[in-house]
């Protein structure tokens, strides 16, 4: 490798961080393109980008939860309340789309709020105050559904979710400008230097004047915010919301930033390691859908994969730890 | 001491989970009846338990009923409870069907008679039952496949949303084939292109049908398993811009799928009859109770709810108590 960073490509420097996840993703394009003519068509490339679009905006909530060393398990029910919530305002309610949109979102900020303020302010570890919350979450989902479809007839409200923009999914969209909002967080902002301090050692944050429990807070706050856009869009999409919607969502999302290389200690990951890692999980559905293989078999190689990525990323803290 | 806290503790509990109890008493037949689903967070379950309050109403018995939330060890140990406070006869509903046994035994044991209704214990079990209504999967899935034939008579390429972990609608896709089997001229020319997972769900459904979509331009017909995923096939067609072009056919006539005929977006599915189900195992519970014979297996028919006659049918409610 050269030693002469400054002549260095743009870009070079991601390729060399994310090294081992894209060749992985390489190597998988490559296979699948090999098995099915199907899949490097411009359609198929599309309808790839927008069906992992909600994991997208969803991962980059997780990734700032593992980034401070924690998890958010709630995001799934999350995404499936303010989903339900949405479709009941505009069907059952009557309430203009734009109110709706706005009750979604705040509606998941709020149950962000309330992880993060269990989290940080009352010490509760995140995996049991988002394992709580995920529970009230899924049981005020069958409340207000009564384990019935609701079904979305305005179109006003549907278009969020189905309209093109230039061709491209408006989904696409608004996948792309999360994942760059969350990357200009952490990387452009004294909030993102924050979270991946209170990741490294909340001890030392704390000591150097960071008010860690604003800041421990203020992510989930975020997270939430996503979920509720998460499930505007499937509401929106599906032009319905059934009580299951969301369920299994914060799998796929801690396997992509997981894959990603981020560290499940905190501290260590990035928006455009996971970026790879949520492109790594689409291929791997999309591909084995497109050679008819059996899901069963998805959730396999995608277990597999995990464990891969979590192996690697002990190693390479093991070897910095002797460096 | 402790015990006889821990007693007067669990009793209460007991009551508190009994909250969605009810009781009734018009003519009055004296009789206790136990209601036993596996989950109660499903509108189709939440149908059969309409008709088994309504047979409970008109009857004047009581009726106890748990919801065990998909959990087969929380629905064992509220039949338990159920046994405890004096019910005569269970309406089941077992979440395993080959774990009923120990359930069945204690029922037995007891004296308490059990009408299996919905989901069939295994043949071995059958001594330990009373009566058994269920609906005739191969029937659903044939009145979807004769759908087929009458509007396909040259043949179809097709395309199976399946559930692969539910036993039943592994005969609802026997059945839907074999109705192409007797009917068709050429049955060669019913091709299945591919069996997609669609897991029950809308938004799994609405990807992997995009993904059959993108892998095969030649789909005429897709056949789900129930009218929650086809609502998914519905929404993957539509923003694929092939609305018309391709038939989706549903399972179970729940008023989203009845709903989504009258819209045209769907063709064709086949009625569950939850509601009229869990009727009939109230009334053959209390005539088994009065010593009286009844017909041991019952299968509930179903019928085809088409564009052509869906204005016969309540698009509110599942199904009717008539017949």
């Amino acid at each position: 490798m050269e030693k002469n960073g400054k002549t260095a490509i743009p870009g070079m420097n991601y390729i060399k961080r994310n090294i081992g996840t894209l060749g992985g993703l390489l190597i998988l394009v490559i296979i699948v393109s090999i098995s099915t003519p199907k899949f490097l068509t411009g359609s198929n490339i599309l309808n790839l980008f927008k069906s992992n679009s909600v994991n997208a905006i969803i991962s980059c909530g997780m990734l700032l939860a593992i980034l401070m060393g924690e998890i958010d398990i709630s995001v799934g029910s999350t995404v499936g309340l303010t989903g339900i919530v949405g479709a009941y305002l505009i069907t059952n309610a009557g309430l203009p789309v734009p109110v709706t949109v706005v009750l979604v979102l705040a509606l998941g900020a709020l149950v962000g709020l309330i992880n993060g303020i269990a989290i940080s302010y009352l010490q509760v570890p995140a995996f049991v105050a988002t394992l709580a919350t995920q529970c009230i979450g899924r049981g005020l989902t069958e409340i207000i559904s009564g384990g019935v479809t609701i079904r979305v007839r305005n179109e006003a409200y549907t278009s969020l979710g189905n309209s093109t923009f230039g061709g491209i999914s408006v989904i696409i969209i608004y996948a792309a400008i999360v994942l760059i909002f969350t990357w200009f967080l952490l990387n452009r902002t004294r909030f993102g230097y924050y979270i991946y301090a209170l990741g490294g050692n909340k001890t030392a944050a704390s000591y150097s004047g960071v008010d860690v429990r604003k800041f421990n807070m203020l992510p989930y706050v975020l997270i939430g915010l996503y979920c509720g856009l998460g499930g505007l869009i499937w509401s929106a999409r599906l032009g319905s919301a059934a009580a299951t919607l969301g369920s299994g969502f914060e799998m796929d999302a801690i396997a992509a930033v997981v894959i990603g290389g981020t560290s499940m200690s905190g501290g260590v990951g990035t928006v455009g390691g996971t970026f790879i890692g949520i492109l790594i999980i689409g291929v791997i559905t999309n591909g084995l859908n497109l050679m008819g293989i059996n899901s069963f078999w998805q959730d396999v190689f995608k277990g597999i994969i995990i464990m891969a990525a979590v192996v690697l990323d002990v190693f390479r803290k093991s070897r910095s730890q002797k460096n | 001491m402790k015990k006889v806290l821990a007693a007067v503790l669990t009793g209460t509990m007991v009551v508190s989970l009994a909250s969605g109890m009810s009781v009734m008493a018009e003519e009055d037949s004296g009789y206790t009846i136990g209601f036993s689903p596996y989950t109660l967070t499903n509108e189709y379950f939440t149908a059969v338990l309409d008709g088994v309050q309504t047979a409970c109403d008109e009857t004047g018995s009581e009726l106890i009923y748990f919801d065990p939330q998909n959990d087969p060890t929380q629905q064992a140990s509220q039949i338990d409870d159920m046994i405890a406070s004096g019910i005569d006869a269970l309406i089941y509903i077992p979440y395993d069907s080959a774990g009923a046994y120990t359930v069945l035994q204690t029922c037995q044991d007891a004296g308490v008679k059990v009408i299996n209704i919905d989901k069939v214990v295994t043949e071995d079990d059958y001594e330990l039952v009373d009566a058994i209504i269920a609906s005739d999967n191969t029937q659903l899935g044939y009145l979807s496949g004769e759908w087929v034939v009458e509007n396909h008579p040259d043949g179809a390429n097709i395309l199976i949303v399946h559930l692969q972990t539910a036993e039943s609608c592994i005969i609802n896709v026997d059945g839907f084939w074999s109705a192409i089997e007797d009917n068709a001229e050429d049955p060669d020319a019913f091709v299945e292109v591919q069996v997609v997972e669609g897991e029950g769900s809308t938004e799994t459904t609405f990807n992997v049908v995009s993904d059959a979509l993108q892998a095969n331009d030649d789909i005429d017909v897709i056949y789900c398993i129930n009218d929650t995923s086809a609502l998914g096939a519905v929404q993957a067609v539509e923003e694929m811009g092939l609305t018309g072009e391709i038939d989706i056919l549903g399972k179970d006539g729940a008023p989203i799928g009845k709903q989504a005929i009258a819209d045209g977006t769907m063709v064709q599915s086949s009625a569950q009859r939850p509601t009229y189900m869990g009727y009939l195992g109230v009334y053959e519970a209390i005539d088994i109770l009065n010593g009286e014979e009844v017909e041991f297996n019952t299968a509930i028919e179903s019928y085809s709810i088409t564009a052509e006659n869906i204005d016969e049918y309540d698009l509110e409610a599942w199904d009717s108590l008539d017949e």
